[in-house]
């Protein structure tokens, strides 16, 4: 149930990615609603195989970007553990620290992006990206993460899910 | 060691999975045969998806556009758009033509200058992240597309095929980092026409350059010191690649960087097509043999 539940989700966010960011541009910035799911679930449910949904949902960004197979993949498997371990940190109830855990580790997820993408191409330009692709984007990120996190604690409630559900 | 490997399954199964994705990722960088047909084999399963997905959104976005909000007024802005473009398309051929008369070229570029097929196509969407400047069209291999070959709209160049399945293609567009071709300064050409009509024998090459797409925007790099390019100059395709046709319009320069250190100056560009608008792309069908050899813009 929950590994369906955990699908559903990730398909949500990949067709959001898809179909509902390109309407939220910014000056051509827009938000990364499949790492935003990521990092709310994972600190919202910080299962300890959830780096398996991370490769998972960070190819499926991969295929959509078209760009380099693997790089997002090898990012949100990263980011998915260190949000893991964050989410030991934090209180999970309380927003604005989800908030500022979801735009910092964003930071992080598109730096180590960026920086992979530099080793396929040298001539890409890190810390031009850093500034405007990364920051813009993890702001925005981290404004749509108490949305997902909201979600997640109704979902809990309608579902009927408590934490010892997870082994937590 | 199998109890150890029981005991940390998930470090395992984490190391397992990163060394399967950096595997994956080697294969993009060495670019190999089996990379593309990787990249081919994604494409096809991830197009049902992203074209649904995208097509209920333009549904939806089109409905709310056409029928709820200010009908009239978007029908005339799109009219009076297509006329500017029509405009500037019929300008910029003026001036093309001009040139190739004078250069009495028309003869010998017949085959290349003569219109070319061209087949419409839609797009249907875009890349999903913020690093790749990519869109998706609705015609692929069955259209006649190929990897390489040139996409244009009425105003301009757009981009180039990145790759083709059966059903649809990916655009790469000029302004994505990947992207860099060779091109011409259009007032060098026609300054090297007059010289040309006067006689003179000492005739100066056109001023060339090579555009680099950077994600945001375009740049010129590679002129020539001496080459006298100025904001307001109007860059168009050199042909020297074997991807693109020649003359057409990529943009305008809007500043000129030169350093007394440096071997070449730069300019910025600001490309004659607004990327954010594309709603359909000509790709023209150009011989087989330019699209699988070309000269230069292999990422």
């Amino acid at each position: 149930m929950r590994i369906l539940v955990h699908l559903a989700i990730g398909f949500l966010a990949v067709g959001s990615q898809v179909a509902i960011a390109p309407l939220l541009s910014v000056y051509g910035c827009k938000p990364n609603l499949v790492l935003v799911s990521l990092l709310a679930i994972t600190l919202r449910w910080p299962n300890p195989w959830l780096f398996l949904y991370g490769a998972g949902t960070g190819l499926a960004l991969d295929a959509l970007s078209h760009g380099s197979l693997g790089v997002y993949g090898i990012s949100f498997l990263v980011i998915a553990i260190a949000s893991r371990m964050a989410a030991a940190l934090i209180y999970e109830n309380n927003l604005l620290s989800g908030a500022l855990v979801v735009g910092g580790l964003s930071v992080a997820e598109g730096a180590l992006s960026a920086a992979l993408f530099e080793l396929l191409d040298p001539a890409t330009p890190w810390w031009r990206w850093l500034l405007l692709r990364v920051l813009p984007t993890a702001i925005y990120n981290a404004l749509f993460a108490p949305l997902f996190l909201l979600a997640l604690a109704r979902l809990e409630r309608v579902l009927k899910w408590t934490r010892e559900g997870w082994g937590i | 060691m199998l109890e150890l490997i029981k005991r940390n399954r998930t470090v395992v199964a984490a190391g397992t999975v990163l060394t399967l994705l950096v595997l994956l990722l080697s294969l993009r960088w060495s670019n190999t045969g089996t990379a593309r047909w990787i990249d081919e084999a994604v494409q096809a399963v991830v197009y049902p998806f992203q074209a649904g997905f995208t097509g209920g959104r333009m549904a939806v976005t089109g409905l709310v556009d056409r029928y709820i909000f200010l009908v009239n007024v978007k029908e005339e802005n799109d009219r009076l758009k297509l006329q500017v473009k029509s405009l500037e398309e019929q300008l910029n051929h003026s001036i093309n033509s001009a040139v190739q008369f004078n250069l009495l070229r028309e003869q010998l570029n017949f085959l290349e200058e003569n219109p070319d097929r061209k087949v419409f196509a839609e797009v249907i969407g875009e890349s999903a992240d913020n690093f790749h400047q990519v869109l998706l069209i609705n015609k692929g291999k069955l259209a006649g597309i190929r990897r390489n070959f040139p996409v244009v709209l009425r105003e301009g160049v757009v981009g180039r095929i990145q790759s083709a399945t059966a059903l649809q293609s990916i655009v790469e567009l000029i302004v994505d980092r990947r992207h860099r071709f060779p091109v011409t300064i259009q007032r060098s050409r026609e300054r090297m026409v007059l010289q040309g009509a006067g006689d003179k024998l000492e005739l100066q090459a056109p001023d060339r350059g090579i555009v680099l797409g950077t994600g945001d925007g375009l740049r010129l790099d590679r002129i020539r010191m001496l080459a006298d390019v100025q904001a307001g100059d109007r860059v168009i395709t050199s042909g020297l690649d074997g991807i693109f046709p020649k003359g057409l319009l990529i943009g305008t320069v809007t500043a000129v960087s030169r350093e007394k250190h440096e071997l070449f100056q730069t300019a910025e560009v600001q490309p004659v097509v607004d990327f954010r608008k594309i709603e359909g792309v000509f790709v023209i069908l150009r011989e087989r043999r330019n699209s699988d050899f070309p000269m230069f813009s292999e990422p």
